[in-house]
């Protein structure tokens, strides 16, 4: 029987980044995968909706291009040929990860991954090849084979939740991954839940002509999002045209011939009936350890199902850890990878903890919003005393420049040793600014290093550089009314 | 359990690590040498106290290691319920264990050492996990990733390090320049420290590559160099020396005597100890004639000890431990008589066997090789006619002895043939001058001139 230094359950962004480091460092590894090499973000998620968005964003600028005088005749949207482009992208990228795991002899094993026993220092694992473990469905495969592993990392990942009355049947409620394979554009899209993944896909098919009506329960959209920034995003759906019902519960849903309909009601209990081409439901994700067999080892999840770990990522067995979205916290794919670097990190090394400082992410709304750090309340709450520094699109020349100058970035430093603790922005290409907000906030960077760094002109990242100096009152583009708060002094 | 580095000789703080003797998942037993840790002159094996299996090693070789710092973690179990190995050194091929912890009722193998404190339990000493933005809290120190990671993986605290970079509302960034001045300074004391830190901190020398010299024939010149970080000893040794000669200013005094009275007796105390099983050099009447000279000459057997104020006080040992240079394969080490007025010179030549056989072998122990107030060095058979000795600081002499030679000489105005054997005595010239310097070597070969001169001094 094969034993290995370290065996990763799940090739997802978590798991394939862990596998792949865990060989460099000269680990003997094994990779149990028996869905898709890339996990959720590469196969269904991230990606593919990128390349949806993308696509959706080209349509939208020919729509518009008359203002640049770009004159076409009207536009066509061919589904088919997206989604083949889209798939030829997935496989490029997945065939690309599993030549890298390869390439890196990391051992390859195809199947279910469940937890037999601890062993000693050692746990027993059986992968068995007549699972599927995406949705626990058989596979055309047979067999079974048991391995033994010194330290094993579980990044089993996440799967969509489903309402108790509503089914994604692929057709009239379609989650995410069946979305971003539609073949058709709707006519009228429903979505319920206005968190990111639903509002990405919601304006994506809005851009391209769909009627979308966006069912959230709470009386926010993008909860746990800077309420400035989402304000804009908002302005935008409603200039698109797209129905939000905030503080709408999905009630009933019946599959019509003509596709569906729901029954939603507000917080009066007043009820409405929404009817739509199909259903696209994204209201969550759950942590996925079903089929791990963790009762073998005793390990037990929390009562929301997550697993916990300590700050090694190492969870209550020694040698068993875990990454990404089956511990919780923000569901994104780069936290899942620096994980998977940590927790090989802490396999070598037993002082090495999770130390970032800085998670950025990005939701590719129009426009798009990006955040790394705190927000103004988290800011207080540990201890800082933040102050603003905030910058409009509208005062850059590249943005105008790009016919898109909706937005603005928010500095937020602290106010007695001026370090950078967030950034929160709305507009164009944000989620490419962000990396600059995070680098500084790792490196312990103040508003002032910031807004000293010469930046390219004509560029977007100029906005950072003089939303960095509006901390202290001394953004140059726009008219500062406070008084330049910063101690400067002319020498005589 | 964690094994922490026990008391290795009175007075010792700290010692260098040489080489482990066991690795990690080795069984071993109590009493068994665990390591090699090298302290002022010796080295010293450590025993594990308890049986048991190595679970991990957290210093290398090289590493200076403190008394009481956790060096490495043993688990007090069997074989088979031997925790998870880390390292990746553990052989993979390792024979899966045949008792399954599962049906010892909690699942994780640690059922036979329930009580131990390696229960689930004390693993999550490990703070929770938090989110990235959690963690940036006004006490958090400005370094760049790269610094925290290495502070880390050495067990720092980087709020204990002092930073020099830029600051961030009056408080400087921590440079990795600051944490590896940290780390040298500290030499690690955390636990972690010295295995993570000089492996993630410290570049690895590159060897130099072989640069054949041009095709002109001037010769087969290769620059070709090896390099070898200083080790054990002779870092020891290097840092001792380099201490003695740029703090004490030293003067060598050279002289000879005519040892034919001393070779006559040599031969007779030789038959004599050699019936006790010992052998019997000159050293033991070296020695005797080296103390009565301290005694008369106690400025010889003193110590300039230095204040931070810059003030000194002279300090006058009113015992006489002499040390003896003994060539090892490592390098030089000097073990010590201790109260040689005290002891016969059949004691001291059995302790001269003894000691000179143990300090070759490696098995003196740190007192045994410590408190010397004068320091002599013979070179024996190996030649040479003087030197110039580097005293055994803080001592303030040393006397170098050579071998004796047949040379002709000058007695009662004839050209007769003396044995002739030559002394070089270095002294600290802050605390002996040359004039006490010359008249405390002439004590030394009047006795050894004339050795009815010791009897006369034999209490």
């Amino acid at each position: 029987m094969n034993t290995y230094d370290v065996v990763v359950i799940g090739a997802g962004p978590g798991g394939y980044v862990a596998a792949i480091r865990a060989a460099q460092e000269g680990l003997k590894t094994a990779i149990i995968e028996g869905h898709k090499f890339g996990g959720e973000c590469l196969n269904y998620g991230c990606i593919p909706s990128k390349a949806f968005i993308s696509a959706g964003h080209v349509f939208e600028q020919i729509k518009h291009g008359d203002k640049m005088g770009i004159e076409c005749s009207e536009a066509k949207m061919n589904m088919k040929t997206l989604v083949g482009w889209k798939a030829g992208i997935v496989k490029t990228l997945t065939g690309g990860i599993e030549q890298l795991l390869k390439a890196n002899q990391v051992e390859r094993l195809k199947g279910l991954g469940s937890f037999k026993a601890v062993e000693g220092p050692l746990k027993r694992i059986s992968i068995n090849r007549s699972v599927d473990p995406y949705d626990n469905s058989a596979t055309s495969e047979k067999g079974e084979e048991e391995i033994l592993a010194r330290n094993v990392i579980i990044a089993t990942g996440s799967t969509s939740v489903e309402l108790p009355f509503l089914k994604c049947d692929g057709e009239a409620v379609k989650n995410s991954r069946q979305a971003l394979e539609t073949s058709e554009t709707p006519k009228h899209l429903i979505v319920i839940g206005g968190g990111f993944i639903g509002l990405e896909i919601g304006s994506f098919f809005s851009k391209i002509g769909s009627k979308v009506t966006v069912v959230e329960a709470t009386s926010n959209l993008l909860a746990g999002t800077d309420r400035d920034c989402v304000k804009v995003v908002e302005r935008q759906l409603k200039k698109d045209g797209v129905d939000v019902l905030l503080e709408h519960k999905a009630k009933s849903f019946e599959k019509t011939p003509k596709g569906a309909e729901l029954t939603v009601v507000d917080k009066d209990n007043k009820e409405k009936v929404i009817t739509g081409d199909w259903v696209l439901l994204t209201v969550g994700r759950k942590p996925r350890t079903t089929g791990l067999a963790l009762e073998n080892i005793d390990l037990k999840t929390n009562d929301r199902g997550f697993l916990e770990v300590d700050a090694r990522l190492e969870t209550s067995i020694q040698g068993v850890y875990a990454i990404g979205d089956v511990i919780g916290g923000p569901m994104l794919a780069h936290k899942a990878s620096k994980e998977g670097l940590v927790a090989i990190d802490a396999i070598l090394n037993p002082g090495v903890t999770m130390d970032s400082l800085a998670l950025p992410w990005a939701i590719f709304v129009d426009p798009e919003i990006a955040s790394v750090g705190h927000t103004e309340e988290s800011a207080k709450a540990a201890g800082w005393d933040p102050v603003i520094g905030k910058c409009p699109f509208a005062a850059n020349g590249r943005a105008l420049t790009t016919g898109n100058a909706a937005g603005f970035v928010k500095i937020i430093a602290d106010k007695k040793t001026d370090r950078i603790l967030g950034a929160h922005m709305v507009g164009p290409d944000v989620s490419n600014l962000i990396a600059e907000v995070a680098l500084a906030i790792e490196m312990g960077a103040t508003s002032e290093d910031l807004a000293r760094t010469v930046h390219a002109h004509p560029t977007l990242p100029e906005t950072i550089m003089e939303a960095a100096e509006s901390v202290h009152g001394k953004a140059i583009h726009i008219f500062e009314r406070k008084k330049p708060s910063s101690a400067a002094q002319v020498s005589p | 359990m964690d094994f922490k580095l026990p008391e290795i000789g009175e007075g010792l703080q700290e010692g260098e690590l040489v080489q482990w003797l066991v690795k990690a998942g080795d069984t071993v037993e109590a009493d068994q040498p665990l390591v090699e840790v090298m302290t002022d002159k010796a080295t010293v094996e450590v025993p594990a106290t308890d049986p048991g299996v190595i679970k991990e090693l957290l210093a290398k070789d090289g590493d200076m290691i403190k008394v009481g710092q956790v060096i490495a973690t043993i688990d007090r179990r069997t074989d088979e319920n031997a925790e998870k190995s880390t390292s990746k050194e553990a052989k993979t091929e390792e024979k899966a264990p045949t008792q399954s912890p599962a049906s010892n009722g909690n699942g994780k193998g640690y059922g036979i050492f329930a009580d131990e404190e390696e229960t689930p339990a004390a693993k999550q000493e490990t703070p929770a996990y938090q989110g990235a933005q959690e963690q940036l809290v006004p006490s958090s120190v400005p370094a760049a990733p790269i610094v925290r990671s290495m502070a880390s993986k050495a067990g720092v605290d980087l709020a204990n390090v002092s930073g020099t970079g830029p600051s961030v509302g009056g408080v400087p960034r921590i440079l990795e320049a600051d944490l590896l001045k940290f780390l040298n300074s500290q030499n690690a004391t955390s636990t972690h420290a010295p295995a993570a830190a000089s492996s993630a901190v410290t570049p690895t020398p590159a060897p130099t590559k072989s640069v054949p010299t041009s095709t002109t024939h001037i010769g087969d010149t290769n620059e070709e160099v090896e390099r070898v970080p200083l080790r054990g000893l002779r870092r020891v040794i290097a840092n001792a020396m380099t201490k003695s000669k740029f703090t004490a200013p030293h003067y060598s005094y050279v002289d000879e005597f005519e040892c034919s009275d001393l070779i006559q007796l040599r031969k007779q105390a030789k038959e004599i100890a050699a019936q006790y099983g010992v052998s019997f050099s000159y050293l033991p009447f070296i020695i005797k004639a080296v103390v009565g000279a301290l005694k008369e000459y106690p400025i010889a057997n003193s110590s300039l000890e230095e204040e931070k104020d810059g003030s000194s006080t002279l300090v006058y040992k009113k015992f006489f431990h002499i040390g003896f240079a003994v060539a090892t394969n490592d390098g030089l080490i000097v073990p010590v008589i201790k109260h040689a007025d005290q002891k016969t010179m059949l004691q001291i030549a059995q302790e001269i066997n003894e000691l000179a056989e143990k300090t070759r072998t490696g098995k003196a122990t740190a007192d045994e090789l410590k408190g010397s107030t004068f320091t002599i060095t013979s070179m024996g058979n190996l030649g040479g006619r003087f030197a110039t000795p580097i005293i055994n600081y803080p001592e303030v002499g040393i006397l170098g002895v050579y071998k004796a030679q047949e040379k002709p000489i000058v007695k009662n105005g004839e050209i007769v043939i003396g044995n002739m054997m030559p002394l070089s005595l270095s002294l600290d010239h802050r605390v002996v001058d040359g004039a006490v310097g010359s008249k405390f070597c002439t004590a030394i070969i009047d006795r050894l001139k004339n050795p009815a001169k010791m009897l006369m001094e034999l209490v």
